[in-house]
């Protein structure tokens, strides 16, 4: 048994094994520095809300031509420039000088994508590899499809029918499935060990897929699940072997592939972000692919059932949800940040916003109430605060009026006089006074549940921010709208749901 | 109902915080992908990516390179094992190795210890750090930090003799 020591000395000899690959890997400039994201293209609106729930990609890059490790990892960072090798050369403005071509392509789910990828060159599916879990395995197994010239000619061990056939190739036997001209290839050993005769033999016998000019589509078959698509693209013309895959990753039990952003969905996916309102998965891997990883756009669409819930904030946005299932998710509760001109001392105040009258309790809770006018009332609580109440079309905003800073008395007249709200069936409607601004605007979908028990709130969070949504916590929507998750029913359509938003001009 | 977390804006410079903080973080990164090139460039890469993502968040921290070397090192254990699992179940070769056999049954070993065993190793040992500062990049209490230390060392030396024995 080695010492501390001897442990201590052996770790010591093999950091100083490694600080060659450090040194080698160090760069004057962080990976993707020199190159911007390309500027955001128009959305193809019409596209996506013909689709009603859009759902999740992911584009990872690959590069071939770094496999074996060699080369020089530190060059290529410093040297890949804006484009990919063989594009145009490097400029100052590598957006301007990338613009970006789409990429229709058909999945070998059937899921169709249509990718913005920045370079002058086009890229068309090569091969595929498909994620399956087969019934009676445990673990899931991988098959890939490619064209059978692609294949190198495999040699047939053994022939089960007029289009399958046990081949070796260079890594390892397989089970061969050919259609039109591209084979799906089963590795004999998964996770679990080798594949049983008897499983292999009714893969080969139920797995099918159909060949399109994009490549194949529609892998399935008796007792086949596919998991995990991917799509393997090389650019046209292309000699230096990049390439780009594709993913389309399925949660199990949820029928439609999502975007779950972090932690990956996909093994494969070790850079990846969100595009599209957040709609589409895109990962890279290799350092030149990611070069081009800030600038790709895309979109894909699959038809899905969700009910659509229309909601208006507090800050006049108005959103159309679409939410998986037909649950009912009522606006339960609205709360707005809002900014009041003069009110330098405090600068943002909340303002809650119910779905109810909330006078009469009001009341209850207050040593006087003030009534303004049909619409306005100064609650005077027992220790001396003030609430400005305004209830309009069966909503009352609730104003903190000396929380923890009394407004000026200049504002504070101006906004009795003035605050108000135009509440529609989708929710409380723009909330407006004298010079108040909402500045962040939440409305909570769903049910409350019992407010001396937290743990049965089963609520859906919306909220809409000055800034752009950056993702975590909770999901991005739609620019500035975000989706938090509060209870299990609504942590189970948080991936799924999608949103069309119109914000007002400012 | 809402809280709301604003963070202060950005105060540091991100291209800055990576020159500096890179050789740290490739030191601890190089091991845990076993001296794989190709994978530790990745590493780096996605962990440069989301700190740009997060920048208008973790730009305002006070250590934003603890952040990033955080980062990284979650990323090269969970990138570790992905290839194992992935190279398990497909048929691609394992990458052509670039160390010596001594360094990689070490860094074999290594990276098959518990998360964090393996990250205050490699923090201590590959880049150089005390254990209360590995304990400060990782955001553990220094005594949990020792603790893991302590028992990496004991697990290490269980299993470099096993390898010897074999």
């Amino acid at each position: 048994m080695p010492t501390t020591a001897d442990v201590e000395a052996r770790l010591r000899r093999t950091a100083a094994a490694c600080e060659p690959i450090v040194e080698d890997l160090l760069v004057a400039a962080p990976p993707d520095a020199a190159v911007a994201p390309a500027p955001r293209r128009p959305r193809r609106t019409g596209w996506l809300v013909a689709a009603a729930l859009v759902v999740a990609v992911g584009v990872a890059g690959a590069l071939a031509v770094d496999r074996d490790g060699g080369g020089d990892p530190a060059g290529e960072v410093e040297t890949a420039g804006p484009a990919i090798a063989g594009g145009p050369p490097p400029t100052t403005d590598p957006a301007a000088a990338n613009p970006a071509l789409d990429t229709p392509v058909t999945l070998a789910d059937g899921t169709e994508a249509v990718l913005a990828i920045p370079g002058p060159e086009r890229w068309t599916p090569r091969f595929v590899e498909v994620d399956v879990a087969l019934d009676g395995v445990e673990h899931p197994v991988e098959i890939s499809l490619a064209t059978i010239e692609a294949l190198d000619d495999p040699a047939a061990e053994e022939v089960l029918s007029d289009r399958a056939r046990i081949v070796t190739l260079s890594r390892g036997r397989a089970l061969l499935v050919e259609v039109d001209g591209w084979g799906a290839v089963l590795g004999l050993a998964s996770d679990g060990g080798d594949l049983p005769d008897e499983r292999v033999a009714e893969v080969a016998r139920d797995l099918t897929f159909r060949v399109t000019p994009g490549g194949p589509v529609d892998v399935g078959g008796a007792g086949i699940t596919v998991r995990e698509v991917r799509t393997v693209l090389t650019r046209e013309g292309d000699t230096m072997g990049m390439e780009a895959t594709l993913t389309v990753a399925r949660i199990p039990g949820d029928p439609h592939p999502v975007c779950v952003g972090t932690p990956p969905v996909s093994e494969t996916s070790r850079t990846q972000r969100c595009v599209a309102d957040d709609r589409l998965l895109l990962s890279a891997r290799g350092s030149r692919t990611q070069t081009i990883l800030p600038g790709v756009e895309g979109a894909i669409g699959v038809t899905a059932t969700g009910e659509q819930h229309a909601v208006s904030f507090p800050d006049g946005t108005e959103a159309v949800v679409t939410i998986p299932g037909d649950d009912p998710w009522p606006v339960v509760v609205a709360l707005a940040w809002v900014a009041i001109e003069g009110d330098a001392e405090r600068g943002v105040r909340q303002v809650r916003l119910f779905p109810e009258s909330a006078i009469e309790t009001a009341a209850r809770t207050s040593s006087t109430m003030e009534e303004v006018d049909d619409l306005r009332w100064l609650a005077h609580a027992p220790d001396g605060t003030r609430r400005l109440l305004v209830q309009e079309g069966g909503w009352t905003a609730e104003l903190e009026l000396d929380d923890p800073v009394p407004l000026p008395d200049g504002v504070l007249a101006g906004l009795v006089r003035t605050m108000d709200l135009e509440p529609t069936a989708a929710g409380p409607g723009p909330l407006t006074g004298q010079g108040l601004v909402v500045t962040y605007a939440d409305v909570r979908l769903g049910d409350l549940g019992d407010p001396d028990r937290p743990e049965t709130q089963d609520v859906l969070g919306l909220s809409v921010d000055l800034d752009p949504c950056t993702g975590s916590p909770g999901r991005c929507l739609a620019g500035e709208v975000r989706a938090m998750p509060f209870g299990p029913r609504a942590g189970e359509v948080l991936d799924a749901l999608t949103a069309e938003v119109v914000r007002p001009a400012r | 109902m809402v809280e709301l977390h604003r963070t202060p804006p950005p105060t540091a410079d991100l291209d800055l915080v990576f020159r500096e903080c890179q050789r740290d973080l490739l030191r601890t990164v190089v091991p845990l992908t076993g001296g794989d090139r190709a994978a530790a460039e990745d590493v780096v890469a996605e962990a440069f990516a989301r700190a740009q993502r997060e920048w208008h968040r973790v730009g305002g921290y006070d250590r934003p390179d603890l952040w990033l070397r955080r980062v990284a090192l979650n990323l090269a254990i969970s990138a570790h094992r992905t290839a194992v699992r992935r190279r398990r179940r497909r048929l691609d070769p394992p990458a052509d190795p670039v160390l010596d056999e001594a360094s990689i049954e070490v860094l074999d070993v290594v990276r098959a210890l518990p998360e964090r065993q393996a990250q205050v190793v490699v923090l201590v040992y590959f880049a150089g750090e005390s254990v209360a500062s590995a304990a400060r990049v990782l955001g553990i209490a220094e005594p949990t930090a020792r603790t893991h230390h302590t028992r990496a060392l004991a697990a290490l030396a269980t299993a470099l003799a096993d390898e010897e024995d074999r």
